[in-house]
């Protein structure tokens, strides 16, 4: 699987060994693609929770950029 | 913000790379791994015993068979780690002077702390090989361990 596109995210691993995978900063399904990864590699997904950021698509995230521009 | 996964490892592995997780995690719960006579502990009537299977793992089978075995030991405490018959791993504990539910406890800790580390050893493992920084390693009163990461 090649690598998804860059981001910051971080890992919990607590003493029982249950792994807990947050993406930060990304958008849409680049959201899914470290997420799955991770599946991938360790085993069994237990729970996935979309959070607020996963429905900002990187498009959205640019019109948004562009009309802050254009008020300038 | 994103999204947050939720996953329980499953431990496939060849024996040597079990054989690192369990030495970097018995230290925590206070044991040391015992080669030899002190593998051995001395039975009596009062010596408790009781199994964990680990049912979310897969040994691979090195070429040199099935027979290895890890022990490690805390006072009158031992546990030995090995590949059952069906290539699964698992744990048994004897004991003296500790009730079943005690023993029972304590080997659900130690498998809990070596998934954690073989957890831990993947996913650095996968991160490096995408080069993948690791910004910052925690670990917490309670023993889960933070990493945080960001692509270099």
């Amino acid at each position: 699987m090649a690598s998804p596109a860059p981001k910051n995210f971080e890992i919990s691993i607590d003493p029982s060994g249950k792994v807990s995978f947050h993406s930060k900063g990304a958008k849409g399904s680049a959201c899914h693609d470290w997420a799955d990864l991770m599946v991938e590699i360790l085993g069994r997904q237990e729970s996935r929770l979309l959070t607020g950021e996963f429905y900002e698509s990187a498009e959205e995230h640019a019109k948004r950029t562009l009309d802050n521009k254009t008020r300038r | 913000m994103g999204a947050i996964v939720v996953i329980t490892p499953l431990i496939i592995a060849g024996w040597p790379a079990i054989t690192a997780a369990v030495t970097a995690a018995v230290g925590s719960l206070g044991f040391t791994l015992a080669q030899g006579a002190a593998a051995n502990i001395q039975r009596a009537d009062t010596t408790t015993r009781c199994e964990v299977d680990i049912e979310d793992s897969q040994i691979l089978e090195s070429s040199a068979g099935s027979g290895e075995e890890l022990v490690v030991v805390k006072d009158s405490i031992r546990a030995v780690f090995s590949r059952d018959a069906r290539g699964a791993l698992k744990l048994s504990l004897e004991g003296k002077n500790i009730s079943k539910a005690e023993l029972k406890q304590l080997g659900d800790e130690l498998v809990g702390r070596v998934t954690q580390q073989y957890a831990y050893h993947r996913i650095i493992t996968e991160l490096k090989s995408r080069n993948m920084a690791i910004v910052e390693e925690q670990v917490q009163a309670d023993r889960t361990v933070k990493i945080q990461v960001r692509s270099i």
